[in-house]
């Protein structure tokens, strides 16, 4: 067991790793040396599993069996809202769970979410590891702050399925309020505006003692880089579609080629203020290879996108109103996700809070370099910074006329304990039911319903003669326990609630199992591969040598049985490969080499 | 099947499993082929005997097929059974072959023949059927487009018996034998209705003459010289079934498979009975140069092997898959290789593009054919073009 922590931005569109290295955060760059890898699993037709850039690079081709955004399902019912509006847009298929949880159907396989998740934490874990040179089984893992329990608990199930135990899941605002406070003493009101590539957010925190509260979040799950991307693609299918009558987008190999290229002209127009879109071949007109070749200026990017920017600033406007803050409250504004680079939307920005965004920290990095800072500061002793798990959301009981009375507010730190006396509201009335919920609304209806139960017995009595005392106590492994009690008669009833992300504890051993099998087969076959790698290289070697190797000892019986003897086992080889024979393959490479060796020897002599 | 072999022979072994695996009796085949190779385990017609039978016997999308040939079946003139003898696909060289081509019910898409990587059959409405038979009485609606093959039933004088007769008409004198695989081919002739080959007297290809063969064991026959096919039958009825049975005759090389003359284009029923020899016949160029180390010719003829076997994907289940993963691996080399971009190039086709357009100098060939959308066959011949043409370098 490791005792290094490693913190895990699992983003919707890209996800990002980084560790403490001596008090220092760093991100730790994936093997093509990029910092962030695209949160997309891809399942080929062999089974295949393909996750990260390599899946995005076959996004469009294989668009039915790709998986982007999972993140918009983690943790939801089957019929919430977000579920069904995912299901409007993703070209892959989602399926009703066994327990009201999504699965998405690839390739006839069903997938749970937290399954599809802790492919991209498994393949951020590994590439921790490789960087590490060593294996890491510990993380703190980052998610939206609006997440409820049943979220983060999917969040916590799918790090458990990748290998991880998850000792922490912390708010992405509050990741990037803390990569953002490392080393400094602040106290102040912040806003962290993150627009990432799929999603949108806004959170205003409060920093002070160590402290970091949010006050207030809201956002638009559907909402990021790519319909930036998007429109950029509209403008250019349209412009090819009016000079040759094509619709690229009809063409997958077209259209794929099209979205890197969007992107990335996208990124090039943070910094230049036109990019050169050259896609040659694209397409065939007749006989004829037609060229998609345009200029696209930055202010062309504005136009196409202004009113995705102004969305932004709409949902920071009533975000502010509805937390009853002034704009000359906020001192700070941390940027987050790789779109807010886009000058257009720095300069709304300033615009709007009236204070020029912070641009010490990295948009891409900031929430992963906060979930490790708090992962290094949860196993060290010596560690000034205080954390505390808070509730996310308030708790409470539905009471009559269906509105919600909330006995523990949000944020507040765990453990805790809260007790609140009801009473009757019939006369007679001996029995109650008490409706557990979590959520922000006074409605009941609009928060999520955690649990009921019904308290019995009640004394026959007047309305409003009976006392009742409900009591919520959160431990410190944040199990929810919620009793009632008749306070005259001592009648009490309770129950516990624990957060569910979808899957029964079976299913996740089962999971557990599976993922540790595939990676013991994955291993397996790269072992396999290298061992056939070394193996070609010697054969083909051998058969470089062998013209030379005849002239120089075929006259003699040694040459001639060395000869047959490296031809045998070039065969042995062969035979092991095509049998996917490990263990003789690696005796026949072993051999082989010896054999090279040899002849290598004696060509030299000969020369000499 | 009760067949003798003689002892420590792997090639009396390889023809008693082939002998059993056209009599659908699978397992007892595996064994045989497993058999000669433990003799002569270099023996690569054994090997491909094998993966086929065991490929056959694994593919569950075959118990699928076995329900779908028997709804089609009951609404058929004959029984269709996916492992058939018929349809087991023993290729002779030289040999012309007896194949199915469509019933006459209408719009039918096969799926034992699409399981096999036939072209979906399309509705009789829309396509001549060039090869088909007509009954007497009922003759070509089109005699122009029975083009080189004159096809009579008649009724024999002589026997009292009905006979149809096939002969070939271009006059070239001498048919050219189709070089062959040495592996085991899957054909699409359905098995006839044993009952109304029963009624059948002989099959006289000029070299079988006055025996009685079941047709379904036979599912090509060699037609030398311009000896006409002649299948005499009891009754009329009992020539029913081949009705719907195509014969391929080998034409002589140069003769464009998709073009009979001047403006005759050939209908989808010829098409599909050219297709299979014609594919065979390419398979063997491109052999010859893999050993020629001819690898921009083989890699080019791969596109007229996957046109004529309906497409890349088509080629994976068939029998030219290790003679394509030979040439391909000796143009890329191993497949964990990392291709790069090599010089520029003036022409490119737009799948070649995309290829090129995934190549990141990190991702390895294998990787670049899971994320090519293309077949993987297809895309190992598009990444051949590119290395052959030096647009891509390999590491």
């Amino acid at each position: 067991m490791s005792d290094r922590v490693i913190g895990i931005d699992l983003g919707t569109t890209n996800s990002c790793v980084a560790i403490v290295e001596n008090g220092t955060p760093v991100v730790i760059p994936n093997k093509g040396g990029y910092k962030t890898t695209p949160s997309m699993v891809a399942i080929m037709e062999s089974g295949k599993r393909l996750c990260g850039h390599i899946a995005k690079r076959q996004a469009i081709t294989n668009a039915e069996h790709t998986v982007y955004a999972a993140k918009r399902l983690i943790g939801r019912k089957w019929g919430s809202p977000a579920v069904r509006q995912t299901m409007e847009q993703a070209s892959y298929k989602i399926i009703e769970g066994p327990h009201d949880d999504v699965r998405i159907e690839l390739r006839s396989h069903s997938y749970s979410i937290p399954e599809i998740s802790a492919y991209i934490l498994q393949e951020m874990k590994s590439i921790a590891e490789e960087y590490l040179g060593g294996t890491v089984d510990k993380a703190v893992v980052t998610v939206p702050a609006y997440f409820n329990d049943g979220q983060r608990q999917a969040t916590k199930d799918a790090g458990r399925i990748a290998g991880l135990d998850v000792i922490r899941i912390i708010n992405e605002p509050t990741a990037a309020a803390l990569a953002y406070g490392f080393g400094k003493q602040l106290e102040r009101k912040i806003a962290v505006f993150d627009l990432g590539g799929g999603t949108f957010d806004i959170s205003i925190l409060e920093l002070g003692n160590g402290v970091f509260e949010v006050i207030s979040t809201a956002g638009d799950t559907f909402l990021g880089g790519e319909d930036f991307d998007r429109r950029l693609i509209d403008w250019l299918v349209f412009g090819f579609q009016k000079e040759h009558q094509i619709d690229l987008r009809k063409d997958k190999m077209a259209l794929q080629r099209l979205k890197d290229v969007a992107e990335k002209a996208k990124c090039e127009l943070s910094t230049s203020r036109e990019a050169d879109i050259n896609l040659p071949f694209i397409i065939s007109k007749g006989s004829e290879a037609l060229h998609l070749q345009r200029t696209v200026t930055r202010e062309k990017l504005e136009e196409l996108t202004s009113d995705l920017v102004d969305r932004t600033i709409s949902i920071c406007r009533n975000t502010l109103i509805e937390a009853d803050i002034e704009k000359s409250a906020i001192e700070d504004v941390i940027l987050v996700g790789g779109m807010t680079r886009m000058p257009k939307i720095q300069e709304v920005v300033a615009a709007f809070f009236g204070v020029e965004p912070c641009k010490g920290v990295h948009p891409d990095e900031v929430v992963a370099l906060g979930a490790a800072i708090q992962g290094s500061a949860l196993i060290e002793r010596e560690s000034d910074v205080l954390l505390l798990d808070v509730t996310p959301h308030s708790l409470g009981i539905m009471i009559q006329g269906g509105y919600f009375h909330s006995l523990i507010p949000q944020n507040t730190t765990v453990p805790t304990q809260t007790s609140h006396v009801y009473t009757t509201v019939k006369d007679n009335q001996t029995s109650v039911k008490i409706l557990v919920l979590q959520g922000e609304s006074e409605r009941a209806e609009d928060n999520e319903l955690l649990g009921e139960f019904i308290l019995s017995g009640l004394r026959r009595a007047a309305k409003g003669a009976v006392d009742i005392e409900v009591t919520f106590e959160i431990s410190a492994d944040g199990i929810v326990s919620v009793s009632a009690k008749d306070l005259e008669n001592g009648q009490k009833q309770a129950i516990t609630v624990t957060a569910t992300s979808g899957l029964t504890e079976e299913e996740i051993r089962q999971m557990v199992q599976e993922s540790r099998d595939y990676l013991v087969d994955q291993k397996a076959n790269e072992a396999f591969e290298k061992q056939k790698q070394a193996a070609e290289k010697l054969i083909d070697e051998m058969q470089t040598l062998f013209p030379r190797v005849e002239t120089a000892i075929a006259g003699a019986d040694f040459g001639q049985d060395a000869i047959k003897k490296a031809r045998s086992l070039m065969e042995r080889a062969q035979k092991a490969i095509a049998m996917h024979d490990v263990p003789t393959l690696g005796d026949a490479t072993e051999s082989l080499g010896r054999t090279l060796n040899m002849f290598r020897g004696v060509i030299a002599k000969t020369k000499a | 099947m009760n067949v003798s072999v003689e002892q420590g022979s792997a090639q009396a072994l390889i023809e008693r499993g082939i002998a059993r695996y056209v009599s659908g009796e699978l397992p007892a085949s595996e064994a045989d082929f497993v058999a000669a190779l433990k003799l002569e385990p270099d023996n690569s017609h054994a090997r491909a005997c094998l993966d086929w039978v065991r490929r056959l016997q694994k593919d569950e999308a075959l118990a699928q097929v076995d329900v779908g040939a028997e709804k089609a079946a009951a609404s058929s003139d004959w029984k269709l059974t996916p492992l058939t003898p018929a349809r087991s696909g023993l290729t002779r060289p030289g040999m012309p072959s007896l194949r199915q081509t469509r019933s006459e019910d209408g719009a039918r898409t096969d799926p034992s023949l699409s399981a096999f990587g036939e072209l979906p059959v399309a509705p009789s409405s829309s396509v001549t059927d060039a090869l088909s038979f007509e009954t007497p009485g009922n003759p070509p609606a089109d005699p122009s487009l029975l083009g080189s093959i004159e096809d009579v039933v008649s009724e024999s004088a002589r026997t009292g018996t009905f006979v149809r007769t096939a002969r070939p008409s271009h006059g070239s004198g001498e048919w050219h034998r189709v070089p062959t695989a040495p592996n085991l081919m899957p054909l699409d002739v359905p098995e006839l209705d044993e009952a109304a080959l029963e009624g059948l007297v002989s099959i006289d290809t000029g070299v079988i003459r006055d025996r009685k063969l079941p047709l379904s064991a036979m599912p090509e026959l060699h037609l030398p010289g311009d000896e006409p096919l002649v299948i005499e039958a009891e009754t009329e009825d009992h020539l029913e079934p081949l009705r719907h049975v195509a014969i391929e005759f080998e034409e002589p090389p140069g003769t464009d498979p998709f073009m009979r003359g001047p403006g005759q284009e050939v209908q989808k029923g010829e098409f599909l009975a050219e297709q299979h020899r014609t594919a065979s016949y390419t398979a063997q160029a491109i052999r010859e140069a893999l050993e020629e180390r001819d690898l921009a010719r083989g890699v080019a003829l791969t596109g007229d092997l996957f046109r004529l076997a309906g497409g890349a994907e088509e080629v994976h289940h068939r029998a030219h898959r290790p003679l394509l993963d030979s040439l391909f691996t000796a143009v890329l080399g191993p497949l964990s290789g990392i291709p790069h971009h090599g010089r520029l190039y003036a022409e490119l086709d737009p799948r070649s593009a995309f290829l090129l357009s995934r190549i990141d100098g990190v991702l390895s060939i294998e990787d670049l054919i899971d994320i090519s959308g293309m077949p993987r066959l297809e895309a190992l011949k598009v990444l051949c073009g590119l290395v052959l043409r030096g647009a891509v370098v390999l590491e």
